[in-house]
């Protein structure tokens, strides 16, 4: 069997960088009434932490705070200012 | 029975260009530098004509010409350039990226001196300074065997077990640039004993992605260096494995291929060289026998991996080595001395070696003065 | 075709995972997620030494989901080179070969290679994605520093113009370039499209925030680029060889008139590399900054 070179190789992982939620101080919390769906903050998070609001199944944004960073833009962004950052242990 | 060939009168550039032209490579890199500058042009000559399928990058620097060929060998396809002295420097960094990251890439390497000052004449301080990178180097002696070696280089380099790039050498102008009686094979010969490169040892695959050279910590990373070594162990078998094939199909051997011997088995001086002045020293070795000397001659071929075992088996038997070095680690001594001293220890062989470092800057070393210096050992 | 929201969404394939390691409000991840992810089942991503070396991986997998190939700092356009050749030769050209680095390898220590690559007409996009310093090494001024910006090797404000690397590769005679922001994804998107849908070298800048080296709330990353366009400090254009001509973006339009740009201070009060900026850094940033209107004006 030709034994095959041992390359500096690595594959597709999530969490390559670990729990990147554990990195935060702050994380978003989501008022659902004020949502209009719009997705900018969707759009917005460098993490895709964010899953899309559905306007169809009239759901809202929601996190994965296993990956999100806390880094605030979502807050910034919202046109409906529907997010606030909360500090961690709150 | 071996295989038509055609003697030809050409350059040991040329020759390198063949082995090339005969190998087909998909992606050629060329940046000029002297005395390499031949090897690419006739290349380019050949894709012209429409002789050679394959993509020819005239890229702005060899920085960029060798990083070409490592984009080709990531993608899977063969991958040729050359280079020489301060390009050979100004690639620094790829050479190592290629070696150590395990990249089948071909590129002769024609030995100039390193600046200051300018010249353009040959020694090996620079193939010299990259016998730490990973990548596999031979020394020729003549442009027939420049031919040879290039092309057994595809075969060596591509081989998944092995997977190093390698870095065939040839003297500056000595070889590059004189014209020699070279046996070619037919180009479909030659193509044959190289194989299709269509077992590549790596190629990107948007079906399942990796990343190439990503952050690596050190255990990582110390099992890739570690599978290296094992691979340039490996690859001293390959060498003579593929040369003893090379033997039967073309008719032509040059030792075992990692090291030649030249005269007797047993003499009292055993002059080692690398390149030219091992082929002058065939010349020595002959008019000192002919004066009554008992001398003979172990010429290095395979620089990297070295060939531990065949100089320690070859010293064992004989009276004294005497090494010239054709370059020097500046603090230390020549490379190929310090080796040879040093695998003669840690194998508990005591036949004493000398040395002298000679033909740098491009001086002329004549078979006359090699004669003069072994005498004067003898003497001593 | 332009690209809105909705055409973000409908990605199939992510190209970055979650859980990459880019700092809290990295522009360039940003800038990745949504432009590999629009080509990322056909396309291979070039990387020199970068904050995107680092932020794709640790040690035990890498966030990118695409083929990636890490370079040294110099040769990203040379291998990208090699690529676009190899496919070529293989019959795989729809392959979409994309260098994504920063402004330390686009401007400086690249930029012979790039040039190069540009010069060859190879058919590869560049994206260089700035955060005007060498990031990784903790922010040193760079060839895109701009007047006034504190960094680690000008402590006490950087004096010399920027480099526009974009002109420098109009000049060489690129297919394509543009200029784009993290703040307009959509923008930014349909000109990597567009981009990467032609042949020869195309070149792309985009304008991304980097909140630790740029001494900002990580949660301003995205209004820092929109102030970047709407002081005029960073024009979004687009030019095409072919027709020689520089088309302002939408969105900086309005502020191609000087009297319509927000004062600097807007995008300058949000940075901490700005902080102790005189009114002479000022009014030298803004006038490089009408020195870069000008060039673009010329091809209108």
């Amino acid at each position: 069997m030709t034994k095959e070179p041992s390359l500096p190789i690595l594959y597709p992982m999530e969490g390559a960088a670990g729990r990147t939620g554990d990195w935060r101080t702050f994380y978003p919390v989501l008022d659902p009434e004020k949502c209009i769906k719009c997705n900018i903050c969707w759009k917005y998070c460098p993490d895709t932490a964010i899953y899309p609001a559905d306007r169809e199944k009239d759901q809202p944004i929601s996190y994965d705070y296993e990956y999100c960073k806390g880094c605030g833009i979502c807050a910034e962004e919202c046109p409906k200012q529907a997010i606030t950052m909360v500090v961690e242990g709150e | 029975m071996t295989v038509t060939q055609e003697t030809k009168s050409m350059t040991g550039n040329d020759a390198a260009s063949y082995a090339a032209l005969y190998a087909k490579p998909d992606v050629i890199a060329a940046y000029p530098i002297t005395p390499q500058t031949t090897i690419v042009e006739k290349l380019s000559q050949y894709v012209e004509d429409g002789i050679l399928d394959a993509e020819f990058v005239i890229v702005e620097s060899e920085h960029s010409a060798l990083a070409a060929c490592m984009g080709a060998a990531w993608s899977g396809v063969r991958t040729f350039t050359a280079t020489s002295s301060q390009g050979l420097l100004y690639m620094a960094e790829n050479v190592f990226w290629s070696g150590l990251g395990r990249l089948p890439i071909i590129m002769p390497v024609v030995n100039r001196c390193i600046a200051p000052g300018w010249n353009i004449w040959p020694d090996f301080q620079d193939s010299m300074a990259f016998r730490d990178a990973g990548w596999i180097q031979m020394y020729t002696k003549n442009n027939q065997e420049v031919f040879d070696t290039v092309l057994q280089s595809f075969r060596i380099t591509e081989s998944k077990d092995i997977a190093l790039p390698s870095m065939p050498c040839l003297d500056g102008f000595v070889i590059s640039h004189t014209t020699a009686q070279v046996d070619l094979p037919t180009a479909e010969d030659s193509f044959e004993f190289v194989g299709p490169y269509d077992d590549p040892i790596i190629e990107l695959d948007v079906n399942n992605p990796w990343a190439y050279g990503a952050m690596t910590g050190p255990e990582q990373y110390g099992k890739n260096r570690r599978d290296l070594m094992e691979a340039m162990e490996r690859a001293k078998t390959k060498i003579v494995e593929i040369h003893k094939e090379f033997g039967e199909r073309f008719g032509r051997t040059y030792g075992n291929g990692l090291v030649e011997q030249y005269g007797d088995d047993v003499a009292d001086i055993t002059v080692m060289a690398l390149g030219t002045i091992a082929d002058e020293t065939e010349e020595a070795i002959d008019r000192l026998k002919e004066e009554g000397f008992s001398v003979n001659a172990l010429r290095v071929r395979t620089f990297r991996p070295f060939p531990e075992e065949d100089i320690v088996n070859f010293a064992k038997k004989n009276g004294k080595l005497f090494v010239i070095d054709r370059s020097v680690s500046f603090g230390h001594d020549g490379q190929l001395r310090i080796e040879v001293e040093s695998v003669l220890k840690r194998n508990n062989v005591d036949t004493p070696v000398a040395g002298k470092i000679m033909g740098i800057g491009g001086e002329d070393v004549p078979y006359s003065k090699i004669m003069d210096i072994v005498k004067k050992e003898l003497k001593e | 075709m332009p690209v809105t929201q909705k055409d973000l969404l409908k990605v199939s394939k992510p190209a970055i995972l979650k859980g990459h390691f880019a700092c809290a409000g990295c522009g360039s991840a940003l800038a990745f997620r949504h432009a590999i992810g629009s080509v990322s089942e056909e396309v291979v991503v070039v990387v020199p030494a970068s904050c995107a070396s680092v932020y794709q991986g640790s040690g035990e997998g890498v966030a990118f989901n695409v083929p990636t190939v890490n370079t040294a700092f110099a040769a990203s356009d040379a291998v990208a080179s090699g690529i676009s050749r190899a496919l070529k030769q293989k019959g795989k050209s729809d392959l979409k070969v994309v260098v994504w680095g920063g402004d330390g390898s686009a401007a400086d220590i690249g930029i012979a290679t790039e040039i190069g690559a540009c010069d060859r007409q190879e058919n590869i996009l560049h994206v260089m994605y700035s955060n005007n310093v060498y990031g990784n090494t903790g922010g040193q001024r760079s060839g895109d520093t701009m007047i006034g910006a504190r960094t680690t090797t000008t402590p006490k404000g950087n004096t010399t113009p920027r480099k526009m690397v974009p002109f420098i590769m109009m000049a060489n005679n690129a297919r394509y370039v543009a200029t784009a922001s993290a703040a307009y994804l959509e923008d930014f998107v349909e000109k990597f499209q567009k981009a990467v849908s032609m042949e020869g070298f195309k070149f792309i800048q985009i304008d991304i925030s980097c909140p630790p080296n740029w001494r900002a709330d990580s949660a301003h990353s995205v209004k820092i680029s929109r102030k970047a366009v709407q002081t005029g400090i960073w024009p979004l254009f687009e030019w095409d060889r072919e027709t020689n001509t520089v088309v302002i973006s939408r969105p900086s339009r309005k502020y191609e008139v000087k009297e319509n740009r927000d004062p600097i201070t807007d995008w300058t009060s949000l940075q901490g590399r700005f902080r102790g900026i005189t009114e002479e850094e000022l009014k030298n940033l803004a006038a490089d900054t009408e020195r870069q209107w000008n060039f673009i004006r010329k091809f209108m």
